[in-house]
This record gives structure tokens, C-alpha cells and sequence, in this order.
């Protein structure tokens, strides 16, 4: 199949586009007018398109006909695409779509739900096969939403688009929770890993109390590509095993450089203990800031246990997970 | 297996301070004469290092049968040694600069692929473990698109009086101090600049410039350079701004930020506490010099001609400080 992919050039797309490779699918990438292509790998098809114009995106699921074909390996590729893919045309047959604003609440709301309408009406006048969207935990229906989560909100809104509604096309939504792995570009995972590598010895202050769950981007993009294939559709939990902090912390200590020894605190210790000091510490001017934030209890993505550990796919571990995504650091550099 | 055997050509500070302690140290070479033009210097050096010295490159290599030479004298010097030197089927290794123009580069250059040896030219800043971090943290595109770069390297009068004569040295401080970050930008953009603007100013009473500016454009991207010899040990120091991020380095602290997360490091290493309000790093035992001369080594050893500099590494320089001397309106006609 030949899969217009938005979003390419992030976390996901990167990867996604890895998994692709060696595949049956001819991932095209959809990139940002002017947004840089060096990150994508050698090769790959790319056309320009914007979520907030219709005429790019009917363009784009053309196949980039008229809009400007910049495929980074030139023409052979090209050639090699028409001779497998398109079913008698050079448009797509499928839509992988992954961009999203993720940490800009104004580029949300344009973005993520108008964007996404834009992009799903583009694809029903193209006549694409399958639609594959990538959502997050808090969004699917089984999993109670975080309110004050703009993201989730802006992500929910798209599941009416998606779900509510009759499509020409086949829809799967694919749900991860916390994800780990190489190619994060935007360092979204090193606030975790940087304390970790950065001290001999952990111990809270240093770090919030926590719970994750934590699944293989890989497990993300499989889930993708058995979408693409046929072999699922509809909604798709992507879960790990819920996790405590001590579990995380650990594992990531025992992959990152530096020797890091992480010693547990229980809660109450923090409480009564750690913050109490850091607000004395605080009054006397040693501390920037007062023991409030040492209260608070991180959750990335954790789920009902009935929920955890679903995929449509052989999972990953989740220490694999955070192995991955340290060794990348290391490889570029900075770790 | 044997060690290959090093002839040192100078024995100034460089050589004894650095270039002799390094090829003693790798198991791979061993240092077995050395040439000097300056009599009390050599009676001294030899009696220091317990080695034969000559009074010159050809003597050295009449006597002894060498594979390695490195090159530690003044500019003026370097064409006529390298050539002998790469003629006798030596490997060179070759403080900066390399040359007094690309002119002369190019021929040592020809001189070199001709014999087919393994050559370096001795630029230290890629060997500071902040910079190595930073180039790779740049090829990976991890700021993104590299939108302009800012580098200030300023650094002590040198105290040798070759430096002042530009039949000597070439230039001034320029063609001193510019070549160690061309080579870390021709690293980094793997394509030569255009020179866009370049002046320089005497500061002091000297026949060469002690303080000089250039703009580059490599590609599209702006980099600016300004050099001077100052009073003080010197500040050397780089801004690389991205379109998803940004870096600062010198040999000593690295940090910057991507999207919004910091990263830092000091001599390329991560801190061993971080308690965010006080921050300690482990003890360094970083040595830029031998890590570069090692590594000749290890290329001259492995008879691998890939070295981080190659001679033609200098032609590129030298090519850049010549348009930087032309554009800013500078004599350059040297009598050798």
C-alpha cells in the first residue's frame, strides 16, 4: 500500500517510517512546506501539506501530483513505488495520521481537531482504503480522561470525527500510554533519564514519586502497520505493565552511564520529612523553591491492570523500552 | 608488533611538551631523533631526551630510517619539510598551520597522495571531548536546521617571535588561531564557506594583524569568527543556534537546550551530582594534545590515510584565511 504519513518527522513518524522499511508499504511522507527533511531517512517520499489547507491535503493524497513530488532519493524510488503500489493511480490507498500539536495548547484546537476533519474529508474524497490515526491513552472510551489535559481533550474530540460518523474508508485509532524509544528528536523523555545519569546516588529530593506505563514504540508502529495490513482495526490499546517509580528509575540507572545508585523513599517520608525541609530551606533562602512540588505524584499514562499489557502485536519489554531510548541518547550525543 | 619509528622535526615547547611524551607513550610508535636548527637548543633537547639530534630534516632522514614525521616548527618551514618527509615515505603529522597559502598546501598535498602516505595536520579543538560531543549532537540534527553560528576565539600573545614576521608565520593571528575552528566547521558542514566579510586591525605595533573578523556562508548558513591576541590567557568559545534548539560550548562546559530541555556537560562529561541548586563534576583528565597525536598514530599505524585532518583538510583552511586576508585588503606577497 502506498501510506501518506503525517506527522513523518516526529517521534513516531521516524520510527514508523523505520518499521516501514522492509515492508510491502511505500510510506509518503507529508512534511510542513519549508520543514526540514534531513531526519527522514534516504529515500523516502515526501510531499508538502498542511493540515490547515485543504487543497495541500487533497494534493497530498494524490500522491503529490502538482504538489511538488521532493522525494529525497530522486526518481528511482518514484519509479519503484508505481511498479507495486497504487492500484492503477498514483494516489494513496491508506492515511497514517500521527501529527499533532503535543505541547502548543493555542495549535491544538487547529491542529488536532480541525486539522484531523480537514485531513479525514480529504481522505473520503480521495477514496483511500484505510484511515489509522494515533490518539492517547486518556482518550479511549474504556479509560477515565484527564480534564485538565488539553491534549486529551483535543485528541477526544477527534474520536467523534473518527468514530461518530459513516467513512468510505476502514478506521482503526491506535491508544498508547507512556512511550519509549530511539529517534526522540525533541528529548521528551531525557527529564527522566538526564537526573539519573547526572547523580551517583538518586534519592528524593531529586525526583517527584511517580507510576508509569511504559510501552515500546515499536509495539506502537507494529500496531500501525497491522492496521495498514488488515490484521486489526477499530480501537487499539498500545499498554504496558503499570510501573512503580522505583521500577522506572532503576532500569533506567541500569542503562545509563554514571553508576546510579536509586534509593527509595516512601511516601510518608517524603511528606513529612523531605518536604518540611525544603520549605525551611526555602524561608532561608537556600532553596529556589518551597517543598510543594515534592508532593505532587507524576502519572504517565498508567491504566486499569484489566487494561494493561494489550497490543494487537507481540510486545516489546518496557526495560527494552527505556534501553532503547537511553542508548539513542548516548549515540547522539547527549548522554 | 614493532613500533613505528618518529623522527621530531623542532624542538620547541610543542615538540617536548607534547609531540615527544605522546609518540613515547603509544604502544604503536617511539621516538627515535629529532632535528634542530638552534645548537644550544639541540645540545639541550639531547640531553634531555637522551636522543640524537640534527640540525636538519634532511640530515634525519639521511640517518635514521624513519615512518613517521612530525612537524613542529614555523610555518615558513612546514612545505619544504613535509615534502622531504612524504618523499621518504614517511607518514606526517603537521602542527597547524599547515601552510603559508593554499598555494603551498596544494603542492604538499599532491606531494602526499603522490607517496600515498597517511597525513594529519595538527588541529586540537575536535579533540576537547565538549567539542566532540557537539559535533555529534550536530550531525545527529538534534537542533534541528543549524540557522547561524558565533565563534569568538581569543587567546595569548604568542611569546616566540616567529609570529610577528609574516614571511614566518604566514599572518597574524588569523592564520594563527582561525584554522582550529575552520576545522571544526568544515567538519560540520562538510562543504567550503564563502567568504562574505573579513577585516582585520593591528592593535599593537606588529607587522600582522592581532585581531581579525570574518563572515562565512556555508551554504546558507552565516557563521561568524572573530580572533584576536590579547593579554590574558583567552576565551575561545562557540554559539551554534538551531531551528529546534541551541548550544554554547569552550573545552571546559558545554550546555544548551532542545525544545525546551537543557543538557550540560562539563569536558564532555555528565555531572556526578546534580542537586539542580549546586552541581559537581568529576575530576578531568582530559589532554586534547595527546588525544590528537594518538590518534595520528593510530591512523599512521593502520596505514590509514582517513585521519581527522588529512593534508587537503589545510588547503581548505588555508584557502578560507587567504580570502580572509584578500578581502580585508592584506599584503600577502611572502619572500621565503
Amino acid at each position: 500500500m502506498r501510506v501518506l504519513v503525517t506527522g513523518a518527522t516526529g517521534f513516531i513518524g521516524l520510527n514508523l517510517l523505520a518499521a516501514l522499511d522492509g515492508t510491502d508499504h511505500d510510506p509518503v511522507a507529508m512534511v510542513r512546506p519549508a520543514a526540514s527533511t534531513a531526519r527522514l531517512p534516504d529515500g523516502v517520499d515526501t510531499v508538502e501539506g498542511d493540515l490547515s489547507d485543504p487543497d495541500s491535503l487533497a494534493a497530498a493524497m494524490a500522491g503529490g501530483e502538482g504538489g511538488g513530488d521532493e522525494a529525497d532519493g530522486g526518481d528511482k524510488a518514484d519509479d519503484a513505488d508505481r511498479g507495486d503500489g497504487g492500484g492503477g493511480t498514483d494516489g494513496v490507498d491508506a492515511v497514517v495520521h500521527l501529527a499533532a500539536a503535543v505541547y502548543d495548547a493555542a495549535a491544538m484546537a487547529h491542529t488536532n481537531a480541525a486539522g484531523t476533519e480537514r485531513l479525514v474529508e480529504a481522505a473520503g474524497e480521495a477514496g483511500i482504503d484505510r484511515f489509522v490515526f494515533l490518539s492517547t491513552i486518556g482518550a479511549h472510551p474504556e479509560v477515565p480522561a484527564d480534564a485538565d489535559s488539553t491534549y486529551q481533550q483535543s485528541k477526544v474530540a477527534s474520536e467523534g470525527l473518527l468514530f461518530g460518523r459513516d467513512h468510505p474508508f476502514e478506521v482503526s485509532a491506535v491508544y498508547p500510554t507512556y512511550i519509549f524509544g530511539p529517534r526522540d528528536y525533541r528529548l521528551t523523555r531525557y527529564e527522566h533519564v538526564r537526573p539519573v545519569a547526572a547523580n551517583r546516588v538518586l534519592v528524593p529530593p531529586l525526583y517527584t514519586d511517580a507510576k508509569y506505563n511504559v510501552v515500546h514504540v515499536d509495539d506502537v508502529t507494529g500496531t500501525v502497520v497491522a492496521c495498514l495490513d488488515g490484521d486489526a482495526s477499530g480501537r487499539q490499546l498500545v499498554t504496558g505493565p503499570n510501573l512503580t517509580n522505583r521500577q522506572v528509575l532503576r532500569c533506567i540507572a541500569r542503562h545509563a552511564p554514571g553508576n546510579c545508585r536509586v534509593v527509595s523513599v516512601p511516601y510518608g517520608v517524603i511528606r513529612w520529612g523531605v518536604k518540611p525541609a525544603m520549605d525551611l530551606l526555602h524561608r532561608v533562602g537556600v532553596s529556589p523553591v518551597p517543598g510543594d512540588g515534592f508532593l505532587e505524584r507524576g502519572d504517565f499514562g498508567t491504566v486499569d491492570p484489566d487494561l494493561a499489557e494489550r497490543a494487537p502485536v507481540d510486545q516489546r519489554s518496557w526495560e527494552d523500552a527505556i534501553g532503547e531510548t537511553i542508548e539513542w541518547y548516548e549515540r547522539v550525543g547527549i548522554l | 608488533m614493532s613500533r613505528l619509528a618518529v623522527g621530531v622535526v623542532g624542538a620547541g615547547w610543542m615538540a617536548t611538551d607534547y609531540h615527544v611524551p605522546a609518540f613515547a607513550s603509544h604502544p604503536r610508535t617511539r621516538v627515535v631523533a629529532f632535528a634542530e636548527r638552534d645548537d644550544d637548543r639541540r645540545s639541550t633537547v639531547e640531553g634531555e631526551l637522551s636522543i640524537p639530534g640534527y640540525d636538519g630534516v634532511t640530515a634525519m632522514l639521511e640517518a635514521h630510517d624513519l615512518d613517521v614525521v612530525t612537524i613542529c616548527t614555523p610555518p615558513s618551514t612546514h612545505e619544504e619539510i613535509f615534502v622531504a618527509a612524504v618523499e621518504a615515505g614517511c607518514h606526517v603529522l603537521c602542527e597547524k598551520p599547515l601552510a603559508l597559502s593554499a598555494e603551498s598546501a596544494r603542492r604538499m598535498v599532491a606531494a602526499a597522495d603522490e607517496a600515498g602516505v597517511v597525513t594529519q595536520v595538527g588541529y586540537l579543538h575536535r579533540y576537547y571531548r565538549n567539542y566532540e560531543r557537539a559535533l555529534e549532537i550536530l550531525s545527529n540534527d538534534l537542533l534541528g536546521d543549524v540557522v547561524e553560528v558565533t565563534v569568538a576565539h581569543h587567546s595569548a600573545s604568542p611569546s616566540q617571535g616567529w609570529y610577528y614576521d609574516p614571511a614566518l608565520s604566514g599572518g597574524g593571528v588569523a592564520r594563527d588561531l582561525f584554522p582550529h575552528t575552520l576545522d571544526f566547521l568544515l567538519e560540520l558542514f562538510d562543504e567550503p564557506p564563502a567568504v562574505t566579510d573579513a577585516s582585520v586591525r593591528h592593535l599593537r605595533d606588529r607587522a600582522v594583524e592581532d585581531a581579525a573578523r570574518a563572515s562565512l556562508a556555508f551554504g546558507d548558513v552565516p557563521v561568524d569568527l572573530s580572533a584576536s591576541w590579547t593579554q590574558t590567557e583567552g576565551v575561545s568559545r562557540v554559539l551554534v543556534v538551531g531551528t529546534e534548539g541551541w548550544l554554547e560550548l569552550d573545552a571546559e562546559s558545554l550546555s544548551g537546550d532542545v525544545h525546551g530541555r537543557p543538557f550540560e556537560f562539563q569536558r564532555g562529561e555528565l555531572p556526578l551530582v546534580d542537586l539542580g541548586v549546586a552541581t559537581l563534576y568529576p575530576a578531568s583528565d582530559e589532554d586534547a594534545h595527546t588525544a590528537r597525536i594518538h590518534d595520528f598514530a593510530d591512523h599512521a599505524a593502520a596505514g590509514d590515510r582517513d585521519t581527522s585532518a588529512p593534508a587537503n583538510r589545510g588547503v581548505a583552511v588555508a584557502k578560507v584565511i587567504d580570502a580572509v586576508y584578500d578581502r580585508s585588503g592584506v599584503d600577502r606577497e611572502v619572500k621565503r
